[in-house]
């Protein structure tokens, strides 16, 4: 057998040119589907981080109550009833964090003035928030004033405000009345994690709970940062059984849920204040998981590795046609060699397995070569480092691109090429192996 | 009993609609250690006598025997088995593998057996044959460089070096100079005194035909004489 192998290295060298040429096309292939890959795989962690950055957490909790007049707003009423459905779970938690959100307000400074949205939180608890944020000018410090308020960049800009400058903030308050409170600029950060047409901005949830008109306290929303992400979907489902035992879910009542992770993602303009289809007591609690808002963002990235895999299957075959033509050409070549081989004494079975692992060996090559150029490529890729207002902010993590070199779909890629390179050069191995000696000593090749 | 024997052997050859009767019934026995010469002009079917003795092709009627083994009732693995064992090929193109040089060819079919021999007494065993052939400078050297009396010669070596019963040739001196020729059938004629190998080469050189002891003359696919001695 090792015998077997090393001629069937010798003949790779035979016709350099040539095994050079398929070995090129084949880690052309690998190059690209492992890079492809490692985009997609890295696109959906960063977009994962991303997207629990901006919306705070794993799992989010909403509420919703109905004011005596009729009114439906956005608020976490009975705070008790939540607080005891969160203790079962609370291993599960890593932080929590309870926010207030405006709806569209304006902020003004001197002539200027734009709108935004703005998260009431608490500072404290938000350190996965902290993180997040670049500061580009001031500092988290000055957050202690419960009056500061954190601008990004780009409203900063417009604004023409610098840090310790003061604003004033138009607002309306959950029951629709309007008010106003002066905020003082604490920092002015870039959010790369964030996109780059929500424009938000962050004070302290006491203060803008108090603008809001929340009761002293209150908020709005909770959302969960939890231990191991993959547990969201689990820890969603039995935070919706505890709640159910004691308040009402919206979720139980789709005739007024519409959609609620449509809500939830669009109602960062609009604050969620809707009409009501039917009274009810009490707040009704609706969980929501990051796989909820994120799912078109996943059904993109598996169109995308639709796409990166028909585009290697496509590679392949034509690869893989390119495999079959030269060892047919590699069989009447080498016609003659293989009556003398197998007149001097050896098997048809050997004979068809110097195809086979020549074959194998020009594919591992071509596949050894690809997956180093794409590892390369990734590691360049992942280099570049894009500007902090970039466009494509929620595709980069801290202004990269991350890529994410997959060990067992690498492995599964060379184990399906290596069968399909088996799969091309069988008849090719199989009619040498089949050659009758006399006819095969007789060729003139 | 006879290392070999042909008995009423025909071969009919397909070729297109019709067909060539290139064997129409021959019967010999070649002894053990024999100096054998196959003897005839173009297309009195030399070659095909040979390789049916090589079993590497079969008569289309009458039984080739080897050994006292009837080759018409062996599967192709025990054929292979058979011709690794017992024959030894030397070819008219010499037919050495390309990317093995010369001390790798020899070893070649070595490689190929079951049996796995202690690796000193092969290398042994392989120098003392290119020595035997005159090729100990040019261990390694590829085929292709060269020429055409010293690559017969390696092939001798390599149809020697699983000391086999038999060797075939095929025409060995065709594709060289009458001087080189004659000095490989001298070498041939060396190793069947060493070894006591049965040698049975096919040619249609008169010069040639007399150094064996025992010449089959073919004329059209007949024996037309059979002489030992
Ligand atoms: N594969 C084949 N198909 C058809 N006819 C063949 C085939 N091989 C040989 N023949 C024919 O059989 C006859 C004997 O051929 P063979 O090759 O045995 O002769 P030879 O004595 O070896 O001739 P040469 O000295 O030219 O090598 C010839 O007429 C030849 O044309
Ligand atoms: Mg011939």
């Amino acid at each position: 057998m090792m015998n077997i192998i090393k001629i069937a290295f010798r003949n790779i060298t035979r016709q350099k040119k040539r095994s050079i040429l398929l070995g090129s096309a084949v880690a052309f292939g690998v190059l690209i589907i492992i890079l492809l890959n490692g985009f997609t795989a890295g696109l959906k962690e960063t977009m994962k981080e991303n997207f629990t950055s901006l919306m705070g957490g794993h799992v989010y909790v909403n509420g919703k109550v109905v004011l005596p007049s009729g009114k439906i707003v956005n608020m976490i009423g009975d705070r008790d009833i939540l607080d005891k459905a969160l203790s079962p779970i609370a291993d599960e938690i890593a932080e929590v964090h309870i926010r207030a959100q405006s709806g569209r307000s304006e902020i003004i400074f001197g002539s200027k003035s734009t709108s935004l949205l703005i998260y009431g939180v608490n500072w404290n608890d938000e350190k996965l928030l902290k993180k997040t944020l670049t500061v580009l000018d001031g500092s988290f410090k000055a957050l202690s004033d419960p009056k500061a308020i954190v601008l990004p960049k780009k409203i900063a800009d417009k604004l023409q405000v610098r840090a310790g400058d003061s604003v004033l903030v138009r607002l309306d308050t959950v029951t629709g009345q309007r008010n106003v409170g002066d905020f003082t600029v604490g920092a002015i950060t870039s959010d790369p994690g964030s996109f780059s047409f929500i424009s938000a901005g962050y004070a302290n949830i006491t203060y803008l709970g108090e603008l809001l008109g929340l009761k002293p306290g209150g908020y709005q929303y909770m959302n969960l940062y939890l231990k191991d992400i993959n547990r969201m979907d689990v820890v969603a489902k039995k935070l919706r059984d505890e709640l159910r035992k004691t308040a009402l879910l919206e979720e139980d009542t789709p005739e007024d849920t519409n959609n609620e992770t449509h809500q939830r993602s669009m109602g960062f303009m609009m604050g969620g204040s809707t009409t009501a289809v039917k009274p009810w007591k009490g707040t009704k609690f609706s969980v929501t998981t990051l796989n909820d808002v994120m799912a078109p963002v996943l059904q993109m990235i598996r169109i995308l590795n639709m796409v990166s895999l028909t585009l290697f299957i496509i590679l392949l075959t034509i690869t893989m046609v390119g495999l079959l033509n030269t060892f047919r050409m590699v069989l009447i070549e080498r016609t003659r060699e293989i009556g003398t081989i197998r007149a001097i004494g050896m098997q048809r079975k050997d004979v068809r397995n110097i195809f086979f692992f020549e074959a194998l060996f020009l594919s591992l090559a071509g596949a050894a070569a690809g997956l180093v150029l794409a590892l390369i490529g990734m590691a360049v890729g992942g280099a570049v480092t894009f500007s902090a207002n970039s466009n494509m902010g929620i595709f980069l993590l801290n202004r990269h691109i991350q890529f994410i070199a997959s060990v067992p779909g690498i492995l599964l890629i060379i184990v399906i090429l290596l069968l399909m390179t088996l799969v091309a050069v069988y008849l090719p191995a199989r009619r040498a192996a089949r050659l009758k000696v006399a006819d095969a000593l007789r060729t003139q090749y | 009993m006879a290392l070999i024997s042909l008995n009423e052997v025909h071969k009919i050859y397909p070729l297109g609609k019709t067909e060539v009767h290139a064997v129409k019934g021959v019967t010999f026995t070649i002894e053990a250690g024999d100096f054998v010469s196959i003897a005839g002009p173009s297309g009195s079917g030399k070659t095909t006598i040979l390789n049916m003795i090589g079993c590497i092709d079969t008569p289309t009627e009458g039984e080739v025997i080897i050994r006292g083994t009837n080759t018409k009732e062996l599967k192709d693995k025990e054929i292979t088995m058979l011709r690794h064992d017992v024959l030894g090929f030397i070819f008219q193109n010499f037919n050495l593998i390309p990317v093995l040089n010369v001390y790798e060819n020899i070893e070649f079919p070595l490689l190929l057996g079951k049996t796995r021999e202690d690796k000193n007494r092969r290398r042994e065993w392989i120098t003392h044959l290119m020595e035997d052939v005159g090729l100990i400078e040019w261990k390694t050297h590829k085929p292709n460089e060269l020429s055409g009396g010293q690559r017969q010669r390696v092939a001798i070596a390599r149809a020697l070096v699983t000391k086999p019963a038999i060797v075939l040739a095929d025409e060995p001196t065709a594709n060289l100079d009458s001087k080189t020729g004659e000095n490989i059938i001298e070498m041939m004629k060396k190793m069947n005194k060493e070894f006591d190998t049965t040698f049975i080469f096919s040619t249609h050189d008169k010069t040639i035909v007399d150094i064996a002891d025992h010449v089959i003359h073919l004329k059209d696919g007949l024996v037309e004489s059979n002489s030992r001695g």
